[in-house]
């Protein structure tokens, strides 16, 4: 398809091209026969009234003998030379030299042209003045270059025809050039469709030609396939977490299935070694079955979320909401010191579900980590957000665990504590999903103090939307 | 030919399932000594030297194939990973840094404990 169109474009313009030279050339030859012409005009008066001169001695011009006694010295050749008195026209022919008389009314026939010559006569005629005619003793003498015309007009036709012949030639030339130039965009995109459609899905840019309808393709082009390998690379990013997610996961039931196994072949094969090591396997299996529980139970709430749609914002007195959730574990863990510092009054909009998942997994965390020192949960808030802070006197995290402790299925370096992994980064989500952020400060030897910050709403701010 | 494996090094920092291997090992003859770190498994190695070490990949301060030529210039005992990590990739390292074999979790206890009967030191 390129190729025809290259030849059917080189055609077109190499036309254009040459009728544009010929033209030029013909207005040029044209503009140059006429100046001929005027050059010959002036030859032909300045040898009429020399001939004139020399007829004026010699009296009337009344015989043959005497007009070519004068002309057959005088005149260029291919001239014709009239004489006419009275009724008679007397008719100097050259070659062979001959004098015929004639009536004078007759048609003038100079030069009789074969087929070809007519076609060069008709050219003669362009421009030809009047002959130049002169009187001389009653005696009108006439002077017709026509043969130089003539050959005039057949010199500037040929000189005509072969600059527009090398015109054409190079207008061809020129035009395939110009063909290849107009098609090299389209040729550019054809180039990266063809290594689109051989499986390289990482297409090249194409340079923009311009803004006539060629380059507004290759502009669709250029955003079509932008668009495309944005939507490829956010899909296999997408592929690979989910990937990563499969192998995380699978890699963290292992160890709860070797240890579920293990022990399930003890006891089928009867190889307890006390008596009461049974209740202690089952305990231990009971840790592994519930390991595994939350496990699945948090894989499913982040399927959830890449499934369902936004989730719910109700507004919600971030102080009283806290309370309800440490107190009910507060309650439960009565060994365990919580020291509350949580004002009242500060709304935010929340999905309650997601963000009590959030704070009850921090504060049973810090439960976790920190059961012997003091726990504190703090609420308070500043012209824009709203700060909840739960605070443990553990161990602390050292800061090259501390920024990939929100990372899925990271287990940090803790491993006598059971976990899946996933508490932190589901924590993590559901605050940012309500708009908010979750952060982790940590001293070695002296504690962590996470803290979630969440849009404050408040009355200066109605137009809150999430 | 040496002699028949005796003593047992578990390397796992998975407390209950060093727990685990520690009671079917120790069900099936073997002396256990379980370490959960890569510093404490070579202070007993150094301290308890093994018939043969059980080595997981991924451990607190360090990873198996580092621990592994560490404990290799403390002990000439065979080391078998035992270990999550199940990509071919894993396995094909732990191979090539000498490791008699490469089992991943969840394994065949029965298939583990034949295998250190057979082994030799």
């Amino acid at each position: 398809m390129g190729r025809s169109l290259r030849a059917h474009l080189q055609r077109t313009y190499g036309a254009m091209l040459a009728l544009l030279l010929i033209c030029l050339s013909l207005l040029a030859g044209f503009i140059a026969y006429l100046a001929q012409l005027s050059s010959l005009d002036s030859d032909v008066e300045k040898a009429l009234r020399a001939y004139a001169s020399r007829a004026q001695s010699l009296g009337p011009l009344a015989t043959r003998e005497k007009i070519a006694r004068l002309a057959s010295t005088t005149f260029h050749p291919q001239w014709t030379l009239t004489v006419a008195r009275d009724d008679v026209r007397y008719v100097v022919h050259w070659q062979p030299f001959t004098v015929t008389s004639e009536p004078r009314n007759a048609a003038l026939m100079i030069a009789p042209p074969p087929f070809l010559q007519r076609i060069v006569a008709a050219a003669s005629t362009l421009g030809l003045r009047n002959p130049a005619k002169v009187v001389v003793n009653d005696s009108e003498i006439a002077l017709f270059p026509t043969g130089t015309v003539q050959q005039i007009a057949v010199r500037t036709l040929v000189i005509v025809g072969i600059i527009s012949l090398i015109a054409a030639f190079f207008a061809f030339l020129a035009a395939g050039r110009l063909a290849s130039d107009a098609l090299k965009p389209l040729l550019a995109l054809q180039k990266a469709f063809n290594a689109i459609a051989s499986g390289d899905l990482t297409p090249s840019y194409v340079a923009e030609s311009g803004t006539d309808e060629l380059g507004s393709l290759i502009g669709s082009y250029n955003r079509a396939t932008d668009t495309a390998t944005k939507l490829r690379l956010e899909r296999d990013a997408a592929e690979a977490r989910t990937h990563q997610f499969i192998a995380d996961a699978g890699h963290q039931l292992r160890t709860p299935l070797t240890v579920l196994g293990g022990f399930i072949g003890i006891l089928r094969r009867g190889q307890l070694r006390h008596e009461d090591d049974a209740p202690k396997i089952l305990q231990k299996m009971d840790t592994q079955i519930e390991i595994m529980r939350k496990l699945v139970e948090r894989m499913m709430v982040l399927e959830s979320w890449h499934s369902a749609d936004s989730p719910i914002c109700e507004l919600t007195d971030v102080g009283e909401f806290v309370t309800g959730i440490v107190d009910p574990i507060a309650a439960s863990r009565p060994e365990v010191n919580f020291r509350l510092n949580i004002v009242t009054g500060l709304n935010a909009c929340i999905d309650p579900a997601e963000l009590t998942y959030a704070i009850s997994n921090l504060v049973e965390n810090a439960i976790k980590y920190a059961p012997e020192g003091i726990i504190t949960v703090e609420v308070r808030a500043d012209g824009k957000s709203v700060y909840i802070a739960i605070e443990d006197e553990g161990p602390g995290i050292s800061a090259d665990v501390l920024p990939h402790i929100f990372d899925r299925f990271y287990r940090g370096t803790r491993r006598d504590v059971p976990g899946s992994g996933l508490g932190l980064a589901i924590a993590k989500g559901a605050v940012e999903r309500a708009h908010g952020s979750l952060g982790a400060q940590s001293t070695l030897g002296k504690g962590t103090r996470f803290t979630i910050a969440l849009p404050r709403f408040t009355v200066a701010s109605p137009s809150y939307v999430v | 030919m040496g002699s028949f494996v005796q003593k047992v090094l578990v390397v796992d920092d998975e407390v209950d399932v060093g727990d685990l291997l520690a009671y079917a090992l120790e069900a099936a003859g073997f002396e256990v000594r379980v370490a959960a770190t890569g510093s404490s498994a070579l202070s007993a190695a150094k301290r308890w030297p093994p018939d043969i070490i059980l080595l997981d990949a991924m451990l607190p301060d360090t990873d198996g194939f580092t621990l592994l030529p560490q404990l290799r210039s403390i002990t000439g005992c065979p080391i078998i990973f035992l270990t999550a990590c199940s990509r071919g990739a894993d396995r094909e390292r732990g191979l090539k840094l000498g490791a008699a074999d490469y089992v991943t979790k969840p394994f065949d206890m029965d298939r583990l404990i034949a295998r250190l009967h057979s082994a030799r030191t």
